[in-house]
């Protein structure tokens, strides 16, 4: 089995477009949250989000290929490209067949789709648009992604949900670790700032109406997010070899199901996927400095995911550093593991750990270390990366500082 | 057929392909507009969409020329009732 190293990170976010942007907004404490521009806040009980600023898609594809692309699958190709430009990588047609891409997305291109019902429901047209299809499907970032690269290995989308680029990274890790590719290009992207799409948000009453504050007592719900995080993975012994920049390892990997409520998460299903994540990486609770929560400032999430860690990390709980960064890029869904998986390692790598904001009085109920407000400096070995996905879906990934 | 029926037809091939209205020539088959079938669809959602007409797949004849298709529009037009909305009407 090989050891996995992530030797190339890129990000689009409501906190930065590059990763020296979103890791300079990670470590001042710096959110992305916002009133909504992309689409009228007067239309719903929430006014806040956290968009991706100064998007223009033809500064990054000609206009007949920006066409093609949902705002979705352009975050996915800036990321990648990022990503792979970030980690150095020279293609040989060998590497290009030898290299896989996996992605997460919950809603896909649904803000294309959503555009296309406008025009056949409310204007009345006869047709939608030839590329809604195209555009909608969840797995087109990964596509555009192999063509962009001209990768030709296996290529895939995984939609769980909030957890989907989490799982996306952790088959990734798999696929490098057995030798089953050289290379991965592994991450999400979502893009739901779309009437319909926010509306349906809405109805479900989990939007907070001001900002999103994890694990404090005045929690008042999630604000949604959008962007993506792709992550260039390979073998460490090939990374070291070819000289690369490791910015840390994946060492494990673990999911599990809640097998209980569609929308409430249980702590049993969460600490079943971190302790499969350990078990993968073969780390002792012991081990992690560091946990970047699910944390989603919804008090289902928050209470639950707290009593999971508990029950994994018993007394080590103490000791431990947990933080949710959404409070700063917002809650991006499909692309929340990728972000996150992306936060984790370059706190592994800066020895920093990105606080939570907005966390103006510290849920004892929670009883965590939350690393409130103000980055923290502090050399973590290991760490691991939660998502619990609506439907029971849990993912975690462990990581590694590089050695 | 007027200029300007033409002109409105060759600015909507212009939008629909990202390229400036002069290269869009009418006398070119309509197989070379676009790069694939994909393309091709697009044109034909574009067209109908202002034209308010449904064109036949026949009409799309990557042979034919955008004259012979425009021709035709303005017939499809003058003949067809309105296309069916989601709405039924």
């Amino acid at each position: 089995m090989e050891r996995v190293a992530v030797t190339g990170i890129g990000v689009v976010s409501a906190i930065g477009n590059t990763t020296a942007d979103f890791w300079s907004s990670l470590t001042h404490g710096t959110s992305g949250i916002a009133p909504l521009t992309l689409a009228d806040p007067a239309l719903f009980r929430f006014k806040r989000g956290a968009e991706v600023r100064g998007h223009e898609p033809l500064e990054h594809f000609d206009p007949r290929r920006a066409d093609l692309l949902d705002r979705f699958a352009q975050f996915a190709v800036i990321a990648a490209r990022a990503a792979v430009a970030d980690a150095g990588v020279e293609w040989t047609p060998q590497l290009r067949e030898r290299t896989a891409v996996v992605t997460g997305s919950c809603i896909g291109g649904q803000s294309s789709e959503d555009a296309g019902f406008f025009h056949l429901y409310h204007e009345r047209r006869a047709s939608v648009h030839p590329l809604t299809i195209p555009r909608t499907m969840a797995s087109a970032g990964a596509s555009h992604v192999t063509v962009e690269f001209g990768i030709t290995g296996p290529s895939f989308t995984v939609s769980t949900a909030c957890a989907s680029s989490t799982h996306a990274l952790g088959q990734a890790f798999w696929l490098v670790r057995s030798g089953v590719v050289d290379m991965a290009l592994a991450g999400g992207s979502e893009a739901p700032f779309s009437v319909g799409i926010l509306k349906a948000w809405d109805a479900l009453r989990v939007v907070s109406a001001d900002t999103c504050r994890p694990f404090s007592r005045n929690r008042s719900g999630m604000i949604l997010g959008e962007g993506a995080a792709m992550l260039v993975l390979e073998p460490r012994d090939a990374a070291r070899a070819r000289g690369a920049r490791i910015w840390g390892e994946v060492l494990g990997f673990g999911m599990s199901s809640d097998a209980g409520h569609i929308t409430q998460p249980s702590a049993e299903g969460g600490a079943r996927a971190m302790r499969q994540a350990l078990a993968d990486a073969r780390l002792a609770p012991e081990a992690i400095g560091y946990v970047n929560a699910h944390g989603t400032g919804t008090a289902a999430n928050d209470l639950t995911e707290a009593r999971a860690i508990r029950a994994v990390f018993g007394g080590h709980t103490d000791a431990l550093a947990v933080s949710s960064t959404k409070a700063m890029h917002g809650h991006a869904l499909g692309a929340a593991g990728a972000l996150e998986a992306a936060a984790t390692l370059l706190a592994l790598h800066h020895g920093v750990l990105p606080p939570t904001v907005n966390c103006t009085e510290p849920d004892p109920q929670c009883a965590l270390d939350v690393v409130p407000n103000e980055a923290r400096r502090a050399a973590i070995e290991y760490a691991l990366s939660n998502s619990f996905a609506f439907g029971g879906m849990n993912a975690v990934a462990a990581f590694g500082a590089a050695r | 057929m007027s200029e300007e029926w033409f002109e409105k037809v060759r600015s909507i091939v212009a939008s629909v392909y990202h390229v400036p209205v002069e290269t869009v020539s009418l006398d070119k088959p309509l197989g070379e507009l676009g790069a694939d079938s994909l393309d091709a669809a697009t044109l034909v959602f574009a067209l109908e969409d202002e034209f308010h007409v449904q064109i036949p797949d026949e009409c799309m004849d990557a042979t034919r020329s955008l004259r012979a298709l425009a021709e035709q529009l303005e017939s499809l037009q003058s003949e067809a009732p309105r296309v069916a909305t989601a709405d039924g009407s």
